[in-house]
This record gives C-alpha cells, structure tokens and sequence, in this order.
C-alpha cells in the first residue's frame, strides 16, 4: 500500500517535470532554416509621395551552397531585396510576408541605414522603438545614414562579402582602424539619444564610384580607403564601393548636423573612442606620421561657481613612429619629442575644431554632460535645461600627451644615395 | 540501500518477489552427500554413476606394494585414480603418481591409511583427503585426480590440473604504449598468479567462492588486507554469495548480479583486462572479482571517475595526462550533447549561430527533405548499425562495411540531398568522440538519444533541464556503498589528485580517502623529489 502511493507520487512529480517543462519552455518556436529569410540588412526612407509615410527595403542573405557542393544552384544571387511601404516599421516588415514566402528572421541583421530625409525631418523615434522592442533584434546591430536614398545603399555590389549589407557593416566596423568615424549600434543610440548631456554621433555611408575609387586608388592619400582601392584593380569587383564619410549629428532622434572625418576623429578622441588613428605632422626637420595604438582620455568636466562649464581634457596617446619624410634624419629623443609635440598640436587642432563645429550644430558632441551627470547628479540636475547654453560657453583646456614608444624596425638613420640623373630610378624605403 | 521509492525499482522488486516464490525450492536438489565407502568398487561404482557414465571421466586401475617383499612378492593394495580427461595432467599423474606406486619397492611406504599414504607415497604438491563424493566429485571437475584405495573409506585428492589454456597476450581491448602488456586469460588461477606476481605480499588475499547452480565457477574475490575496508569486503562476499544463478558464462553476469543499480545505464562495477590495472585499484583500497573463464577481472567500487582515468595516465608525465583526461571529458560531452546542440541550434536558437556560419548551414539544409531531428535522429541510427555490424564482422568483411558506410552512406546521402553535410560532420565527430571514452559507450549512446530528443522538442532549455537530471540521477546511484560521483559529489578535496587532472606522482602521497581509511599513506616522498 505504502509502496503504491510512492510509486503513485513518483509518477505524479515525472509527469509534473515533463508537464512544466513544456509550459515553462517559452521558445516553443521550432523552426527550421527552410523557415527563415535571415534579414542582413533594412534600410528606412521617407516616403517620397505622402508624408508620415516609410518606404523600407530589406535585404535578406540567400542560403547559397558555397563552392565545392555541387547543384545548379550556382547561378543564384547571394542576397535577394524586399521593400515595402506603410505608415508603420512594424506594418511594412510584416506586409513582407506577402511578398517572401519565409519568415523574416532578424537577429543576425548587420545594419540599419536610415535616409538622410528621415533623419533630418522627421527623426527616428518610432522606428528605433519597434528595433527595441523587437524581441529579435540585437541590441548591438549597427546604425548608419545615408546620404542620399537608404533603400538604394544596398544595391551596390561587393568586394568581399557575398552580402552588400554585411560589407557595409563590416566596413563602419573596421573603421575603428582610423578611428574618422563612428560606429554606433542601436542600444548606444538608444542610450545617447535620450539623454541631454549627450549626442550619438552615426557615420554616414554613400555608394562610391567606380571612377572615384580608381582615381584614388594610386595616391593612398587618404588612409580609410586603403582597403577599396587595393581591390579596385581586380577585374570582378563591382562599379561600386561603400564609403563612410564623417559622422551624423543626432540631436535626440534627429539628425541636425554632419561632421566631416577630420572634426569625428576631434570628437572621438574626447569620447575616448579612438583606438587606433594615424596622425600626420610636420616638424621644422621633417614630416612624421605617427600610428596611435592606444588612446586614453580623462574628462574632468564641472559647472564652476560662477555656472560656467569646465572642461579638462587630458589624452594620454600612446604610439609608435609609422612614417618620417626622411630617413637620413637621425631620431633622437629630442627630434622624437618635436614630432610628438607637433602630433599632439594636430589632435588638440582636431579637437578645437570639432568643438567649433558642435557649438555651431548646437550639440554636445563630447558627452560632456553625462560626465557631470555622473559625478555630480544634484548640479546636473540644476543645469540641465540650460545645458546647451553652458556648452557654448564651455572653457576647454586640452592637454594632450603623445607618448612615443617606439620609432619602428628601422632603428638606425638611413642615408639615402642622392638621385642620380641618369639613373633616376627611386628605390623604394625598405619600410 | 535500496531505495524503493522509485517506481522501476519497485516494479523489479515486485518482479523478484514473485520469481523467488515460484522458483523457491526447485532449484536446489540437495541430497544428503554420499559417504565414501571402503570397497574400492562400489566407491568407482558410485561415481561412474554420479557422471552417468559420462566418456570423458576416466578410471585407471592399478595395484601398487605397500610392504616391503618378503616371500618373493610384495602384498599388493588395489587402487584407482580417476579424472576428467583433458583437465587433469596425464604426465603428472602417470610419472608422479602411478610409477612410483608401482615400481617402489614398497619398503618405505607405510600405507597403514590414506594419511600415511598421502605423506610417504605421493609426490606430487598438491594432495588433500576427502571424506564425501561431493567434495571428490567437485574436485575431478576442477581437474584435479581422486584416487581411491581399496579398503579405505576415503580419497586423495591430488593436484593435476593440466587443462590447455589461452597464452597471455597483451590486451586487445586497452591498448598501452608504455606499461604492462599482459593481459588476462580465461583460467582463474593464472590470473590470480598474475596479480600475485605483481604485488609480492602475503596482504594479498584471494577468498574462492563457488557461483553458479549448475556451471559451479569459481569465483575469486581480491583485495589487499591491510587497505581495502572489512566492510567492503564483507559486502562484497555477501553479494557473491546471494547469487542464485544455474550459469555464469562470463564475468558480465557477475557484474549485473551485484551491481547497485541494474536500472542504470551507467556501470557501477568496474572491470578491466589487465593485472597492472587490477593492482592499481587494489592499492587503491578497492576489491576485485575474477571470475573463472573470463578474461575481465571487476572491480568495485566503481566511480564515474574511473571512467576516463586509463593505466597509462600514471606512466606518462602528469601535465600532459592531465591536458589528455581534459579532452576525454570533452569527448564525453560531445559524444553525448553535439547531435543534441546541433538540433537545438538549428531548429531553436539561430541567434547563436555566428552569421557567416548560419549563412554556410543554411546554405547547406536548403532542400533537405528532413527536420534537422529527424536527420540527426536517422544518421545516429544509421552510425550505429554500421559500428554494430563492423563488430562483430572478420577482419576482411569488416573493411567492406567501412567502404559502404562511409562512401555509400555519407556521401552518396548527402550528394542525393537527404542529409545535410554539417550534420554528417557532426554524427562522424560525435562517433569518434565517443570511442575515447569506450567504457561508457553504452550509456553514451542511450543519453544521445535522450538528448537528442529534449533538443528537438524544447531545445536548448531541453537540454540544461536533460543535463541538470541526469547530474542529480547520477549524484544519486551508489556502487557498493559510495557515491558514484564521488570525489566531485560528495566533494573531497584532497580525492582531487586524480580526478579531472593528474597529479604529479610525488604529490600523491595519499591513498582516496573515501576508500582506504585504515591505510592511508601511500608514499613519503620529498617534495618536489630531490636529488639525494
């Protein structure tokens, strides 16, 4: 007897393990890959005829047998694009059912490209809400706006990656290398947009042209296309190229003004977001290029006695020599000093100048306030309306460090043979 | 010990109730044991028919002196010696028995009675009287002779086994590069003479047991006197000796005779094929069983643990033995969770599949008629009757199968679209994880499919609730009285030298706790070693 009603609880308490673990499970969402369109990208417009009304276009990653399977399947895109218009994000990716036949899947999108149109007039409250709320979409997908229309920045081809979106992703992405833009993901949007005392800064992407990029592609001048114009002279790549061009100025979910890549880089480096950067300057000797590797920067920001914001800003930059104009020059610790005074002379200038711009735009491009915020909540709480105000009239005092650890493999000086006239040939630095 | 609360165990139990009563008193057929009698013929009468004139017991008649001459011939004594043939040495008994009896002169033998006759007239090493047939029955089964001697109401048992055995090989089935090759064979008591060899101490003891109604094995229960706890040893013996079974062809059914948990899929009872390893335990405090006629001594307690340790980890250096037990673990779990993962991946969470290789697998699903259960589900089934079918095959037809299995099977499979290449990888991985850890490939391959089912139905969240069961059933089976997952759970820290790492051999100056209370001390090393 005793034994039946053992055995009779026992099963009662299996049954309940397996009965709650069905309940409790709450992904009872099985879904094969047959089932899902893996979204890589959206990009939000404006619509052109009516206002309050979105044009959104999608792009989604085709499953492609990749090279050594066999099929016919070769023919087939990588990446197919749906878009749709509404008066809502939420209706639009929704309406896209009728036109793919598999779920749309977001949690491996890259990016969102907002319109410059949207952006500017209308803002992008609703649209980041439904990204927020979307129990699919990560947090750390990536936001970009484009110059002209969004819902055509995935039409240009790709270099490497066999989706555009995914290029233009891991393009903002690798930017960090020169540190000329910014790269912003939703929950920082989210995180800076709703706060006075800072600003998300968004970079701005375009489609570049294929006679553009050959154009540059000899001169290397300019350092962040590096990676499009080694690839320029391949036959297979496409007409087109990505390009991030400076950074977008969002005064809460409205775009209000552009920075250029040179009054970014002033920005990040109070922002203490750049981690590696090449900075070019000029002694009285020689030409030096220095490649940071790592930047630390210290805000001391405070609204003093008289209600006037303070700002100390102290860059600890650290770095090696990349590049001077001549090897004959011998660096020693003097020469090294000069060339980092001078580098440290041209980031002050950068950021001086980004500062320039923000007072113009009207935007605390340096997240000054929530540094206040942090250290003192009750002043802040005092000057938050007039914060605007205060950063107009903000005392900056940089100092800014360069640190110079190394000047590179090439230890000694190096006398070059002077040009000969027959002989005009260059030789190339051993660099 | 037995906990009746779980409904599989009391079903057993209700089972075990009931085969008692019907079977109870049948088995036995105990007749009161026949007295040996002094007449030399009845006596031989009496066993031709206790073997139903059975061929292969022979009966070899002779007459021997057992006076010195006196008036030309010797008083002659009749006698019999009768074995099994092709058990008992024909050598032996014919050089040490027969012609010494009779071709002595007969003047130094006093063969008053069967004790004198075993001290002065044998010369042979092992002789013993006996007063009943059972005993003189048992023993010519075991290969020994009986002699009767004509007017004496009993026997000599005299030691002449002399059956064929297998030779000593190195182990088949656990390969050593550095240590013993030695392996044991079917006899008994080659093995225990194995063991003996190695450890040369009288605390050695082997106490024989007879199991088996009908086959009657001998069975040898090992342990170390001065380690191994009385306890232990006392539970041991009684466990052998509650086996009520008519045959015992292999030391497996041993093992399911006295294992803790029978409705377990994990072991609780250790066996291995070589001395060395056998002798390791020992010393460890553990008990052994040998089990006549077959080659795999058991070993209780058995620990989860035990499972990934191999004799080899003690010859090597202990950093790598300790990087090698690491991918043994790791080849556990993924013999028994990536078919599982794979499923919950696939079929439930996407997002944590990096984008490029969500991309690449999908890629490779499109067009797969098959969920990914089902797929994983099928190729498991499929693996599995191919490692069946290789096993038990000859070497050259063996070959074959691979052949099949692999081109035909995987490949052609995949080409024709009805499995997905990441899948294939996935099943061949998970089969070849699943022989580093060979001792637990049975309950490996049965979590697989538990695993693989929670995956397909409640994904990953299946999974953590399948893992966190089965750790708790685990934590609950006992071997022989301790925690199988012990040292881990209950933890000991100081049982910790062996356990997921190796510890230096130096460091590991004591015997586990748990098991060898009354000698603990295994070494007294400096250390680390120094040079003196």
């Amino acid at each position: 007897m005793r034994a039946t009603k053992r055995l009779f609880k026992g099963t009662v308490a299996v049954l309940m393990c397996i009965v709650t673990s069905i309940l409790a499970s709450g992904c009872w969402d099985q879904r094969e890959f047959s089932d899902i369109a893996v979204v890589m990208g959206i990009a939000v417009d404006s619509s052109e005829e009516k206002k309050q009304e979105l044009t959104v276009g999608v792009q989604v990653a085709n499953p492609v047998p990749y090279s050594g399977s066999s099929g016919d399947s070769g023919s087939k895109e990588a990446y197919s694009d749906f878009s749709g218009s509404g008066n809502s994000i939420f209706e639009i990716i929704r309406g896209i059912t009728h036109i793919s036949s598999r779920r749309l899947y977001h949690a491996h999108n890259q990016i969102v490209v907002f319109g410059s149109s949207i952006a500017e007039n209308e803002g992008i409250r609703r649209i980041i809400d439904y990204f927020l709320r979307d129990n699919e979409m990560r947090y750390n997908v990536l936001l970009a706006v484009s110059e002209d229309k969004a819902t055509e920045i995935f039409s240009a081809g790709t270099n490497y990656e066999k989706v555009p979106a995914q290029e233009l992703a891991e393009l903002i992405e690798n930017q960090a290398a020169n540190s000329c833009s910014a790269v912003c993901t939703l929950i920082d949007f989210a995180k800076y947009g709703t706060s006075v005392g800072a600003t998300a800064l968004v970079p701005i992407v375009k489609i570049k042209e294929a006679a553009e990029t050959g154009k540059d592609s000899g001169e290397g001048s300019s350092s962040e296309k590096s990676g499009s114009s080694e690839s320029s002279g391949d036959k297979q790549s496409p007409q087109k190229s990505y390009e991030v061009t400076g950074a977008a100025v969002f005064d809460g979910d409205k775009m209000v003004g552009k920075l250029s890549e040179e009054e970014t880089r002033g920005a990040l480096w109070v922002r203490d977001s750049v981690t590696r950067a090449i900075v070019r300057a000029q002694t009285e000797k020689l030409q030096a290029e220095i490649e940071v590797f790592n930047c630390r920067t210290h805000v001391d920001a405070k609204i003093n006695e008289e209600g006037k914001a303070v700002a100390k800003i102290r860059c600890e930059v650290y770095s090696n020599i990349a590049q001077v104009s001549d090897s004959g020059v011998k660096l020693d610790t003097d020469t090294v000093k000069k060339i980092a005074e001078a580098c440290g002379g041209v980031v002050k200038e950068e950021i001086e100048k980004a500062y320039e711009k923000s007072v113009e735009i009207g935007c605390d491009i340096f997240n000054l306030g929530e540094k206040i915020k942090d250290k003192d909540l009750k002043q802040w709480r005092k000057y938050e309306d007039d914060w605007k105000q205060l950063y107009k009239e903000l005392d900056l005092q940089l100092d800014v460090n360069i640190n110079i650890e190394d000047i590179g493999n090439l230890s000694s000086n190096v006398q070059w043979r002077e040009t000969d006239e027959k002989n005009g040939n260059e030789k190339e630095e051993k660099q | 010990m037995a906990r009746k609360h779980e409904p599989l165990r009391w079903l057993l139990s209700l089972l075990k109730k009931r085969s008692d009563e019907r079977f109870r008193g049948k088995g036995k057929q105990d007749e009161p044991a026949k007295e040996i009698v002094k007449s030399l013929d009845s006596n031989v009468t009496t066993l031709q028919a206790l073997f139903h004139g059975s061929e292969d017991l022979k009966i070899r008649f002779f007459e021997f002196p057992y006076a010195a001459a006196e008036k030309g011939s010797s008083p002659q004594r009749r006698a019999a010696l009768i074995f099994v043939d092709g058990l008992a040495d024909g050598k032996i008994l014919s050089r040490e028995i027969v012609e010494p009896l009779m071709y002595g002169s007969g003047k130094d033998f006093n063969a008053s009675d069967m004790k004198a006759i075993k001290t002065t007239m044998l010369a042979v090493g092992e002789a013993r009287s006996a007063k009943d047939f059972d005993d003189a029955v048992f023993a010519c089964l075991l290969g020994d002779c009986i002699m009767f001697v004509d007017g004496f109401a009993d026997c000599i048992i005299i030691g002449a086994k002399g059956y064929d055995k297998r030779a000593i090989k190195p182990s088949d089935t656990e390969m050593s590069v550095r240590g013993p090759k030695e392996s044991f064979i079917e006899t008994l008591r080659t093995n225990t003479a194995l063991v003996r060899r190695r450890i040369k101490n009288p605390e050695l003891c082997f106490e024989n047991l007879v199991v088996g109604r009908q086959t009657k094995t001998p069975v040898s229960v090992v342990y170390m006197h001065n380690i191994a706890d009385e306890k232990l040893v006392k539970e041991v013996r009684r466990r052998l000796k509650s086996i009520d079974i008519d045959s015992i062809m292999s030391s497996g059914y041993v093992e399911q005779l006295i294992e803790d948990e029978p409705t377990s899929v994990f072991s609780t009872v250790g066996f291995t094929e070589r001395p060395d390893v056998l002798c390791a335990k020992l010393m460890e405090g553990r008990v052994g069983v040998i089990v006549d006629g077959t080659p795999y001594a058991l070993t209780v307690p058995y620990f989860f643990i035990e499972n990934f340790q191999t004799s080899e980890d003690y010859s090597n250096n202990f950093i790598s033995v300790s990087l090698i037990r690491f991918f043994r673990y790791a080849a556990f779990f993924i013999s028994t969770l990536a078919p599982a993962i794979y499923v919950a991946l696939v079929t439930f969470h996407h997002e944590m599949i990096p984008t490029s290789l969500l991309l690449t697998m999908s890629a490779a699903r499109e067009g797969i008629p098959f969920s990914a259960f089902f797929e994983a589900f099928f190729m498991i089934i499929v693996f599995e009757i191919l490692k069946e079918a290789g096993v038990r095959l000859p070497q050259p037809i063996g070959q074959t199968i691979s052949i099949v299995g692999a081109l035909v099977m995987g490949e052609a499979a995949v080409s024709a679209g009805f499995v997905s290449a990441p899948l294939v990888i996935v099943i061949a991985f998970t089969a070849v994880s699943g022989f580093v850890v060979s001792s637990l490939s049975s309950p490996v391959l049965i979590l697989r499919f538990v695993f693989l089912f929670l995956a397909g139905f409640l994904g990953g969240y299946g999974i953590a609730v399948g893992i966190i069961v089965l750790i708790v059933r685990l934590a609950d089976i006992e071997s022989f009285g301790y925690r199988y997952l012990s040292p881990i759970i209950p933890f000991n820290m100081r049982d910790q030298k062996d356990t997921l790492v190796r510890a230096p051999l130096w460091m590991m100056r004591t015997r586990p706790h748990l098991l060898a209370r009354k000698n603990r001390v295994r070494e007294n090393n400096p250390i680390p070693p120094d040079d003196n």
